[in-house]
């Protein structure tokens, strides 16, 4: 498990703090969506949770252990998948990965095979600097997974991709969890948080707006009524039942010539705007 | 050690499928000939002379006691010997008499001193003289010196160099992120940027030598730049650290070149009471490592400086070079 407690950082001590008191855990088996838009202080928490920043205030904790304290035997258990694809461009992406699977002293999966399961099998010995960016973007994801980590860091890893690729990559994300890998994924995509995240926050401004499972957060900034399409007089109408009131959606059903029933619940996208009183834009 | 082992084979992929990169790893050889072009041979230290079959039998035999003879077919063959870019006189004999043909552009210590050993062999006074053709060379010449010392000099800031890009490459690639969240320390990074320094600094030594003709030499020029692998170290960190793309490392390559090469031979220019002032900079005991090895005198105590002083700016260097790019910042 991850726990994150209390933690600010000031980028440059003049104390305005980029993030602020941020706190949440991830457990092992989980994936945390961490929502927010460009200058949140999204990649802030994660290189700190990395250990890419150093920490100055509160405490980030691996199965109880500081991550100050964290040594290669830690780096062993993590994977990172970053926004901006960040590859060796004069080596091909079988080389790639097969130095970065060097690095680790874990057992490392297959680079051939990963390479398979993100679809550059067969440009695995062309140069990534003659890839395109969706294959890029899909080999660094690829990257992050070489050493089966306990701990996956991903940062829009769907970012880019055609929908049919974007499927592949979040089965392999749920793949992941499954085995038991806590997943911190931080993105702007709300229909990806959704999909995916067992837990969602919304950063905002440097600190937590809000925080809860997409479910529970849909229930709290929902409307609880449904919305009955239908058909009345030769045109289509819509009518709003609260969902409380059942004996009213029932007789409503009985007697009219329903064509759609919604119900009104929000979506991620309306709940940050809500919570935040901004779009979540990239 | 395989990450080790994988890392120093990546760098030499980067730098083999890099054009500037294999440019500058083949400088100092391409120097040398230049350098071999412009003084002359001075890889020999035995005179050499052409002859062809004009000149008698005897006459060669006693050439042959003073100096390396080349036979040639005939006084074609023997013009374009003469013409080549090594320092060889031709003989030949005219109607009994000898005469010496020189390219033109060796300088008249070697024309004066061909005609004299040549004069004295063929005349029998000499027997089996012994010479330094190193005197009648332009050798001792400031031009020289500077040259030689520069193009040294500059096989040993080349390895450096080269991998400097390399990092910041993967600084404008921000690969070095994916490096810095992997298990290698900062030791085995570092690691994995002056091994390769180091052999391309042996590389380039070696090279330069071989070509200039210095292959006796060659012991002394490896183990000073054995011991400048900080020297070479603290120009990639520097190049890491101030340069984040490709476009600034030009830059900040015109910065190190002066400081890596022309300060140190700058010291050629000063007065001994102010040479102190280099004292604390390790490519001015290289300079004088390179110049004693080249004047024949004791280099060791100069090495061992080279290797000593380059400690605290390599440390400086590479805390610098953490602090710009958050290296392990954290730990």
């Amino acid at each position: 498990m991850i726990q994150v407690n209390h933690v600010f950082h000031d980028y440059e001590g003049k104390g305005k703090s980029a993030v602020s008191d941020i706190s949440f855990s991830v457990e092992g088996g989980s994936i945390f969506g961490f929502l927010g838009p460009s200058g949140a202080g999204k990649s802030t928490i994660q290189n700190i949770m990395t250990g890419l920043l150093p920490i100055q205030r509160g405490e980030v904790l691996y199965e109880g252990k500081s991550v100050r304290g964290l040594n290669t035997a830690f780096f062993n258990q993590i994977g990172v998948s970053f926004e901006q694809s960040n590859l060796y461009s004069s080596l091909t992406g079988l080389e790639n990965l097969k130095f970065y699977a060097a690095l680790f002293s874990v057992p490392t999966v297959n680079p051939l095979e990963l390479l398979d399961r993100v679809g550059l099998r067969e440009d695995a010995n062309k140069r990534v600097s003659n890839y395109s960016k969706g294959m890029r973007q899909r080999l660094t994801f690829a990257r992050a997974l070489i050493n089966r980590p306990k701990y996956l860091f991903l940062d829009e890893p769907t970012s880019g991709l055609d929908p049919k690729t974007a499927v592949g990559i979040r089965e392999l994300i749920l793949e992941q969890k499954s085995r038991g890998a806590a997943v911190f994924l931080t993105t702007h995509s709300m229909e990806l948080a959704d999909a995916l995240s067992d837990t969602v926050a919304f950063l905002y401004g440097g600190v937590i707006a809000a925080m809860d499972t997409p479910e529970a957060l849909k229930r709290v900034y929902g409307r609880r009524e449904v919305r009955v399409v239908y058909r009345e007089d030769g045109e289509e109408r819509e009518r709003a039942i609260p969902m409380d009131d059942k004996a009213a959606l029932a007789a409503f059903l009985t007697t009219a010539d329903a064509i759609k029933l919604h119900s009104q619940e929000a979506t991620l996208e309306e709940i940050f705007l809500r919570v935040t009183g901004k779009e979540l834009t990239a | 050690m395989r990450a080790l082992l994988m890392s120093i084979s990546r760098e030499f992929k980067l730098i083999f499928r890099n054009g500037i990169s294999i440019f500058m790893v083949a400088a100092p050889a391409i120097l040398a000939f230049v350098f071999i072009l412009v003084f002359g041979a001075v890889n020999e230290s035995s005179l050499k002379l052409a002859v062809d079959d004009s000149v008698p039998a005897s006459a060669v035999a006693k050439l042959e006691r003073v100096a390396d003879v080349e036979h040639l077919r005939d006084a074609d063959a023997l013009n374009l010997r003469v013409r080549g870019t090594d320092a060889v006189a031709g003989v030949v004999s005219e109607s009994g008499t000898i005469r010496i043909l020189v390219e033109g552009n060796e300088g008249a210590a070697f024309v004066q001193g061909t005609q004299a050993i040549v004069s004295m062999a063929l005349s029998g006074t000499s027997g089996a003289m012994e010479y330094q053709s190193e005197e009648m060379e332009a050798k001792g010449t400031m031009a020289y010196t500077v040259s030689m010392i520069a193009m040294l000099l500059m096989a040993l800031f080349i390895g450096g160099a080269t991998v400097g890009l390399s990092i910041v490459d993967e600084r404008e690639c921000s690969v070095i992120r994916a490096v810095a969240v992997s298990p290698m320390r900062l030791s085995g990074y570092v690691a994995t940027k002056l091994f390769p320094a180091l052999i391309l600094g042996l590389f380039g030594m070696s090279a330069a030598a071989l070509i200039i003709g210095k292959a006796s030499l060659l012991p002394s020029y490896l183990l000073l730049a054995l011991a400048s692998v900080l020297v070479s170290g603290m120009m990639t960190f520097a190049i890491g650290a101030f340069a984040g793309n490709q476009v600034a490392a030009i830059g900040v390559l015109k910065l190190l070149v002066p400081v890596g090469m022309i300060l140190p031979i700058s010291a050629m220019f000063v007065p001994q009471a102010w040479q102190f002032v280099y004292y604390v900079l390790p490519m001015y005991w290289q300079y004088r490592a390179l110049d004693a090895i080249l004047t024949g005198s004791p280099a060791g105590w100069f090495t061992l400086l080279t290797l000593l002083i380059s400690v605290p700016w390599f440390a400086a260097t590479l805390w610098m070079f953490t602090r710009k790019t958050n290296f392990r910042k954290a730990r």
